[in-house]
């Protein structure tokens, strides 16, 4: 397990905070990205969500899950907020393929928690449609109607592995009901 | 596994996924506005496949500098929130204004730095003795007064300044010089954003001292943003505690309390 950087950073500490946007930055922003329709607004949603994870980091409990997991947390809802708020859809395909780094940093990976790799492992062994449809859901912010739509599937299909997905994802993972992680 | 069949749950389970989709047609299953236990087990489920799933894509270096600053600038407030949250041990100096007698007077041992303050004083005096002589009026420069300043108080910091998290924001460079004893600073500048008529720059002190805005700094103009400019501090109160100094872009009068909109640049202590 890695240095806790969420405590120093609700005390003020400036190097925590650099610590923190060197670990985790390139991730919101490639999220980000896929999330948002334009660069610019995936510009704002980064920075909004990085604010929001260090106005938060007092109410960070380790014992509730990883910082990642946290700051992940975060980052989901404030990407469906905007969203909303926005009132339009994501376009993953807008931005997807500008700029990215083909092969993900393993250096970054490494420093996270175990609890990725076993969600990666977790999402290595659900179904492969399951495992399609959560991917496009929840990775690239696609409706159920455009998941439908690109992979042939029909509507229902596709909402049925989604919910079946994530049931056994969280059966896989052993999340506890009783703990929240970031709230 | 689980093979039990649990419509609840099942709903619930979609709605998370979907969360994102939940305002066009097709979403039949609302989430609540406050979580359950049950909900928020699987939308912290639905974070760690995110985490998996999220690519990792190097962003540009603009946003990797307003991200710092706005790190900077969040640092600097929840110190200056816990410095509020104590007491200050220390009561803040008094002010001495620039130009009084005791501003010139060099106290303590002599160092290598006091003779070049000396020397620099002596060189300012000169240079006022030949205005003098010439009859015209002499005005120091923002960038002698500020020579003066370091000459007179070798304790004053220097802070570099950083690019703001607004998008106006250009590669400003330069740093603030700050004396607390003397109370009394001026702003270095080069790359500051150019600015319309109605517009001008306003500096905010952000004092861990003292509970609520910053200190107005001053409000100014540059004539060229792309020369170096030195411009001098207007603290409107004294500042107990600097802990950040910040610049944004306000409407051209100045404005009392700044919504912050336009964070240009940022220079954290």
């Amino acid at each position: 397990m890695t240095d806790l950087l969420l405590p120093k950073i609700a005390a003020g500490d400036p190097e925590a905070v650099e610590a923190f946007l060197r670990r985790h930055s390139n991730m919101v922003w490639g999220l980000a990205r896929r999330f948002c329709r334009s660069a610019e607004d995936a510009e704002d949603a980064t920075q909004e969500i990085l604010v929001e994870v260090w106005k938060s980091a007092e109410r960070y409990d380790s014992r509730a899950g990883s910082e990642v997991t946290f700051l992940m947390t975060i980052a989901r809802r404030r990407l469906i907020d905007r969203a909303r708020r926005q009132g339009r859809r994501p376009a993953a395909e807008l931005l997807e393929d500008a700029g990215t780094i083909a092969a993900p940093a393993q250096k970054d990976r490494a420093e996270m928690h175990d609890e990725v790799q076993r969600a990666q492992d977790a999402l290595a062994q659900l179904r492969p449609e399951q495992r399609e449809v959560l991917g496009l859901a929840l990775g690239h912010g696609r409706t159920h109607q455009e998941i439908a739509a690109s992979i042939g599937m029909p509507l229902g299909t596709v909402k049925s592995h989604a919910r079946r997905g994530l049931i056994r994802l969280r059966e896989m993972l052993g999340v506890d009901a009783e703990r929240g992680g970031a709230s | 596994m689980s093979d039990t069949f649990d419509p609840r749950l099942e709903a619930l389970a979609e709605a998370v996924a979907f969360a994102h989709a939940s305002d066009i047609p097709g979403s039949e299953v609302e989430l609540a506005a406050t979580p359950t236990a049950e909900q928020l087990a699987l939308e912290r489920t639905a974070a760690l496949a995110m985490v998996a799933l999220a690519p990792t894509v190097q962003m540009p270096k603009a946003l990797q500098d307003r991200l710092a600053a706005a790190g900077l600038a969040f640092c600097a407030e929840q110190r200056r929130r816990r410095m509020a949250a104590v007491p200050p041990a220390v009561t803040p100096p008094a002010v001495t204004p620039i130009g009084s007698t005791a501003a010139y007077e060099l106290s303590g041992p002599r160092s290598s730095r006091s003779v070049v303050g000396t020397l620099l004083i002596g060189l300012a005096a000169g240079v006022a003795l030949w205005f003098v002589l010439r009859g015209e009026p002499m005005v120091p420069s923002a960038a002698d007064q500020r020579a003066s300043l370091l000459a007179i108080d070798p304790k004053a910091v220097h802070v570099p300044w950083k690019p703001g998290p607004s998008p106006k924001s250009g590669a400003v460079s330069g740093e603030v010089v700050w004396s607390q004893e003397r109370q009394e600073g001026f702003l270095t500048f080069k790359g500051l954003p150019p600015l319309d008529d109605d517009h001008r720059f306003q500096l905010w002190i952000v004092d861990g001292n003292r509970e609520g805005a910053p200190v107005d700094g001053g409000v100014f103009g540059l004539a060229d943003a792309n020369a170096e400019t030195v411009v001098p501090v207007q603290a409107r109160l004294p500042i107990g505690k600097p802990a950040a100094f910040v610049v944004t872009v306000e409407t051209k009068a100045g404005v009392v309390v700044s919504k912050q909109e336009h964070v240009v640049a940022i220079a954290g202590l």
